[in-house]
């Protein structure tokens, strides 16, 4: 089966994972997976709120400049016919999560802002994904199996938890995958979710699954990737299995 | 033989001022009591109302927002859930009686027993119950946002040097049990009508000229040099709970709000008289600005009245806020990424704001998007050929 996965910088732990799992002799690291990737970015994900790809008959075409110089177009021509496309975009929290920080408003009952409402928040999640949203539901429309990828959640090191607080920050986050959930639910496409054992109890990511880069404090490495893989591999072996009446 | 009107002004003659000029530049319709120039100007009132907060928001005047939508809000979405109305998120304020409950309740005076209204499986605000399309999820949300909204309206009590009120009729729908008055029958928006617990009142002359007067007072009090501008809204009730037809209930809204409206501008020098009303309603410009229906205004309307308006308040030349008021919140845009090197390349050194921690909230918001870069071309290098 071809899989291709694109996304935004979180498909980085994606790829390593691949690559990890590819390459090591060390059955420790896990099963290798069974399927044909192609993991690539289309590009850091502050872009994706703004218009960055238009469909015509053929094809998807991908409009902003630098996605565009990732990927033309999508499927790509290093892989015209996947048998399933992963989105590791939809369910990205980091831009909304940000968003309320600049504005300095907060979900009402979490702390450090201004409360707003959940159906104000709402708004402004849809709003952010509408144009991912409207790919997830192109690529279905034109018969690809479409799923999102989780990313992680946030390490509790994360650089905005000194300034808004925990509770700002995971209460947002958990709403935001609510909301998403929603609506990829509304929509029919599976979300390959992050299991719970890469999670601590408050929802924090754990250390273990951390980037190697000390300064970088929100993106996942190689074997978090190497979960994820794995879970999507699950969901794979699960919807190539043939229908029993 | 002299008298008084020999010395009267063309403008005092109906024949030198209404008869011979088409109705559209009949002049002298107003001129102004006090300057708006400088002054952080709040608005509230009936739905007319709305049309003069957008106009001196887009002219540059220095617009009091103590509740601005969050900036990844869509602007086509703002108004539909309260934002970018008023000065605050108040919703329409019909009734002096509402006003000078909100007065009460932002300064603490006042805590209605009534705090929510069950609608469509969650509850609203019954004192704003549209001021979003959807219901709050639980009584715990609508009242920390109402806590929230309270706080912030007396901040703009505080803050506001020009308080431009519209006022919109005089029938209002009151708690039996507090007196507290709800912009909208209950029942019709949220809460379920009770005659044991809801009456209908159609103010008189003499309670909103004190609902009124109580205003002035304890705005005054937060602030001696306050000036307020008063307006009566053109657009005409909707319906009537009185037995009378509803145009007839309209005149008697509209005329009350007049009278009361003209008696504050005559006892207090700090009170200016916007007549939008007359401009609108007037016989003689024959409904030309009336919709279809007879009852809103339409653009042209709103284009005409505001012009006479900013002829007596001219728009501050290339003027913004002060960033406590102003424009609304600007939509996010998409940005330049930072450079990328070409195919080959090595990539630069990492920005220097990378390697130290965040000093303030805003570097600890910026500081991922440089990150995302660096992984991005840590995990795959040049872009795909």
């Amino acid at each position: 089966m071809k899989v291709l996965i694109i996304g935004d910088s979180h498909t980085g732990a994606l790829k390593r994972g691949l690559d990890k799992l590819t390459e090591s002799a060390d059955p420790s690291v896990g099963p290798s997976v069974g399927h044909d990737y192609l993991i690539r970015p289309l590009g850091p994900g502050a872009n994706m709120a703004f218009p960055f790809w238009r469909a015509d008959a053929d094809s998807i075409e991908i409009t902003n400049e630098d996605y565009h110089r990732q990927m033309p177009c999508v499927p790509p021509p290093r892989m015209r016919q996947p048998d399933a496309i992963g989105l590791c975009m939809p369910m990205w929290w980091g831009r909304s999560v940000s968003n309320m920080g600049k504005a300095r408003v907060a979900l009402a009952g979490l702390p450090s802002g201004r409360a707003i409402s959940y159906a104000v928040f709402r708004q402004m999640v849809l709003a952010d994904m509408a144009h991912v949203l409207g790919l997830a539901e192109t690529l279905q429309a034109r018969g690809f199996e479409t799923f999102a990828v989780e990313p992680p959640s946030a390490f509790r090191d994360n650089r905005l938890a000194p300034w808004f607080g925990m509770d700002w920050l995971l209460g947002h986050i958990k709403a935001h995958r609510a909301i998403m959930t929603e609506a990829m639910a509304e929509r029919g496409i599976p979300i390959i979710r992050r299991p719970d054992h890469v999670s601590d109890d408050e929802g924090f990511t754990l250390q273990q699954y951390r980037h190697p880069d000390p300064q970088d404090a929100h993106h996942a490495n190689a074997d978090f990737g190497i979960v994820m893989l794995h879970q999507i591999e699950g969901y794979l072996s699960h919807a190539e299995q043939p229908a029993t009446a | 033989m002299d008298h008084p009107y020999r010395g009267q002004p063309a403008k005092a003659y109906w024949k030198q001022t209404v008869t011979p000029h088409h109705p559209q530049d009949v002049p002298d319709w107003y001129h102004k009591r006090f300057s708006l120039d400088g002054a952080r100007i709040a608005t509230a009132g009936s739905c007319f109302a709305q049309h003069l907060g957008r106009n001196l928001r887009e002219k540059g005047f220095n617009y009091l927002d103590v509740e601005p939508a969050p900036p990844a809000l869509p602007v086509e979405k703002r108004r539909d859930y309260g934002y970018e109305l008023y000065s605050a998120r108040y919703g329409n304020i019909y009734t002096s009686r509402q006003l000078v409950q909100l007065i009460q309740r932002a300064q603490g005076e006042f805590a209605p027993l009534e705090t929510h209204w069950e609608h469509e499986g969650g509850v609203v605000d019954p004192f704003r119950p549209t001021i979003e399309p959807e219901p709050y999820g639980s009584v715990a949300e609508l009242q920390i946002l109402q806590k929230e909204h309270l706080e912030r309206v007396a901040e703009m009590l505080r803050k506001m040097d020009v308080f431009v009120f519209t006022m919109g009729m005089t029938e209002a729908w009151l708690s039996l049990e507090d007196g507290a008055a709800f912009p909208l029958c209950p029942g019709t928006a949220g809460g379920e009508y009770d005659d044991g617990k809801y009456r209908f009142h159609n103010l008189n002359s003499a309670e909103v000229r004190a609902d009124m007067e109580a205003s002035i007072s304890t705005l005054r009090a937060i602030n001696p040099d306050l000036k307020i501008l008063l307006t009566v809204s053109p657009v005409a009730i909707m319906a009537t709970a009185t037995d009378k037809q509803v145009a007839v209930a309209n005149a008697y809204s509209k005329s009350l709000l007049r009278t009361i409206a003209g008696e504050l501008h005559d006892a207090h020098d700090f009170i200016d008289y916007f007549p939008s009303y007359e401009m609108v309603t007037a016989p003689f410009m024959k409904g030309y600005f009336l919709a279809p229906t007879q009852r809103e205004i339409v653009p042209a309307g709103v284009e005409f009245v505001m012009k006479h308006f900013m002829a007596q308040h001219r728009p501050p030349i290339g003027a913004a806020g002060d960033g406590v008021a102003g424009a609304p919140a600007q939509p996010i845009k998409a940005r330049p990424l930072p450079t990328r090197p070409a195919p080959g390349e090595k990539p630069a050194a990492k920005p220097a704001a990378a390697e130290a921690q965040p000093g303030s909230a805003e570097e600890a918001l910026a500081l991922d998007d440089v990150k995302c870069d660096e992984e991005l071309l840590d995990a795959f290098g040049k872009p795909d050929p």
